[in-house]
């Protein structure tokens, strides 16, 4: 596998006013953010609210400049672009190959125009194809997503959620993207209609050799779908490591209190947990000095509060934490212990059950 | 058996609207809810769980009617009433709402009063329905906000909701819907609006809040996970029917609904990559009212649905103690065994 892109250093910071006579501060959005991203792979950005997933994602695409750091992207054929180095216009091929699907598909597609001239827009503008080309190029990328040729004169009111993020999903492939930057994609959409989203992203990535990049706070989603998972707390990234890896065994504390808070629809695996989880998220204009995280930990130390950790790797490991302790502490996954077969094999002996008297 | 504090029964629920024909939002909701339990109402946008919530406070939009059902509501030593047939403005019924019965709803910042202090908006209520003055009411605000976990609670009364957090705000939100000592208190969405971390907190919050009021709750969820977490019973809603209701344990273990089986095949499982099942999504969407099918509505989507689903309505099934749905399939096997 080779590296797609890179995240070197990247930090992003606000000013905000302060009024009259206050001074001005500053807001820490993004502190130093290192990662890449592999051909081929779905790399998964969570946390919560606030964290800085979603800017992470903007200075990628370059839809917000950084404040500091760089973002390089290799084209499969070979070659360093450097992202943020670039203007405007220089920006612009590079477009083509990295791309965006958006959480809220009632938002992000304009009203005014109808479904094959959001599609057809890119292309357009990237003067790629058109007349009967351009044509022939949305009407088969719209069937690739599911929404039928008949349907393409009409306006996105008239489709349903999930039709409507199968558009905005089109709209980001036709131009035959490397890599496409899914924010909170399936999140706005109820459960029947998230799991056909899900799949068809699972089919697309493979019929078109796709990387992606998936930003949520459902962990549940990112178990299934993420090949590795960045955790991200307060504008740093807290850990990094392949999906199985976290969910087994995760070596930070924040990865642990984000499992253990995660609702498993399992009744037998309620958890009585009430002591684990402490504190709210702090506001970002006053981050506590040393690990951003000690506040809430509850394996915080002298040397937390003291010194900030970085992020490195783990003795051992193919896992990357920002914790001083990462070696020693034990901290608790989300699979369960037994094997999860019984689990599934009793579902389906009951799903089984009706289908046999249809018969 | 305890007796139940609240039974819906065959409940329906319609908007007018002046230039379409009447919306059957809500067409056949059977729901009991026992004191001390916890009732999850589960289903997705736009299945009528909201309204069915909103219907026992009758706190319905004007252009609403319920044409049929009942909504018997009875708490320990007193007669039943029946909610559907009271007057939302009555003074019987205001009688019962916030004192007897509360809720919580998704989105606190828009269900407080944004110029109104946290504490001033809780001491209403128990001014409202208690004989105490200003001076013992604030007294049971700032316990209430103690007990539902806002630190300062002294202090934090006087905060004005945009002063406070997305957790904190729920919190104040059920500190003001527990001012009463409710029989039964309803949650519409409660943590659907919360980060994970934040939920978790409201969740365990509401379980030992519930443990120590022994009241009866109704909550309104979309997600499987949080009614794992939280119920003892569960009813599934489709289209406006309740399809499905039995104990937490048994529903999971197994869903006897072709729907609720679908809804539970259309969530990634907490697996390893080893065990890994690809997502058997529910074919097509959800048809609007109007389109609902006569029988069964969830026929159009249903993979199992065979001749009488589209035109008959399935009856009411019992699949195990305490444990209903509403599908042909099961009286059809149980004639096959018969026959």
């Amino acid at each position: 596998m080779s590296t797609l892109l890179r995240v070197e250093h990247v930090s992003k910071h606000y000013t905000l006013s302060g009024g009259l006579l206050g001074a001005e501060r500053r807001l820490d959005a993004l502190s130093d953010i290192n990662l890449s991203v592999e051909a081929g792979e779905t790399l998964a950005i969570v946390g919560e609210s606030g964290c800085g997933k979603t800017t992470l994602g903007r200075c990628i695409i370059q839809a917000q400049p950084v404040s500091d750091g760089r973002v390089t992207y290799h084209p499969l054929g070979g070659g360093d672009v450097e992202l943020t180095a670039l203007n405007k216009r220089q920006l612009k091929p590079w477009r083509q190959d990295i791309r965006m699907i958006f959480q809220d598909p009632m938002s992000s597609l304009n009203p005014n125009m109808r479904v094959f001239d959001i599609v057809a827009e890119p292309l357009r503008i990237h003067k790629i194809a058109k007349g009967k080309a351009l044509e022939d190029k949305v009407i088969s990328t719209l069937a690739k997503v599911g929404i039928p040729a008949e349907a393409v004169g009409r306006y996105p009111h008239a489709f349903s959620g999930g039709q409507r993020q199968r558009i905005g999903i089109a709209r980001a492939l036709v131009l035959d993207p490397k890599l496409v930057i899914a924010d909170e994609a399936v999140s706005a959409l109820d459960v029947s209609i998230q799991a056909q989203v899900l799949n068809l992203l699972e089919d697309l990535k493979r019929e078109f050799g796709l990387t992606y990049i998936f930003i949520s706070h459902d962990l549940g989603v990112v178990n299934y779908i993420a090949d590795r998972v960045v955790v991200m707390y307060l504008g740093h990234v807290v850990e990094n490591a392949p999906t199985e890896m976290l969910f087994e065994r995760p070596r930070h504390p924040y990865s642990e209190m984000l499992l253990e808070a995660l609702p498993i629809a399992d009744p037998l695996r309620r958890k009585g947990r009430s002591t684990e989880l402490r504190g709210e998220i702090p506001y970002l204009g006053n981050r506590p000095k040393g690990c951003p995280f000690h506040t809430r930990c509850k394996y915080a130390e002298d040397r937390c509060r003291a010194e900030k950790p970085v992020l490195r790797p783990v003795a051992g490991t193919a896992q990357e934490a920002a914790c001083h302790f990462a070696e020693t502490l034990t901290l608790k996954g989300a699979y369960e212990d037994n094997p999860p077969q019984v689990a599934s094999a009793a579902l389906a002996g009951a799903g089984g059950l009706p289908g046999r008297a249809g018969q | 058996m305890t007796q139940p504090i609240l039974r819906i029964e065959d409940l329906s629920i319609s908007f007018s609207s002046p230039d379409e024909a009447d919306i059957e939002a809500v067409r056949q909701v059977d729901l009991t809810l026992t004191p001390g339990k916890t009732l999850a109402l589960v289903g997705e946008s736009g299945c009528g769980k909201s309204v069915t919530a909103r219907a026992v406070l009758r706190l319905l939009d004007a252009n609403a009617r319920i044409p049929h059902g009942r909504i018997l509501f009875q708490p320990e030593g007193s007669e039943p009433t029946d909610i559907a047939r009271l007057k939302p403005d009555s003074l019987a019924l205001r009688a019962i709402r916030g004192n007897q019965i509360a809720m919580i709803f998704q989105e606190p910042m828009s269900s407080l009063s944004p110029v109104h202090t946290i504490g001033d908006q809780i001491d209403e209520m128990v001014l409202i329905h208690e004989r105490v003055n200003r001076k013992q009411a604030r007294a049971r605000t700032v316990a209430l906000l103690d007990q539902v976990g806002i630190p300062g609670a002294k202090e934090r009364a006087d905060a004005y909701p945009f002063e406070l957090s997305g957790g904190l705000r729920q919190r104040a939100m059920i500190a003001m819907a527990l001012a009463c000592t409710p029989r039964l208190l309803i949650a519409d969405e409660p943590t659907t609006a919360l980060d994970v971390t934040t939920q978790a907190q409201i969740l365990d919050l509401l379980r030992q809040l519930q443990a120590d009021f022994g009241m009866a709750m109704l909550f309104i969820t979309h997600d499987l996970g949080v009614v794992a977490e939280i119920a003892d019973e569960v009813a599934v809603m489709y289209l406006g029917d309740v399809v499905e209701q039995g104990n937490v344990f048994d529903v999971f273990r197994a869903p006897q609904h072709p729907y609720t089986q679908a809804l539970m095949n259309s969530i990634p499982k907490m697996a390893r990559k080893a065990d890994r099942v690809r997502l058997n999504p529910i074919k097509g969407t959800v048809p609007a009212p109007k389109d609902r099918p006569e029988g069964c509505a969830f026929t159009s989507r249903c993979p199992h649905a065979f001749g009488p689903c589209a035109s008959e309505r399935p009856a009411r099934t019992v699949v195990g103690e305490g444990h209903h749905a509403r599908c042909h399939l099961l009286t059809r096997q149980t004639e096959e065994a018969l026959a």
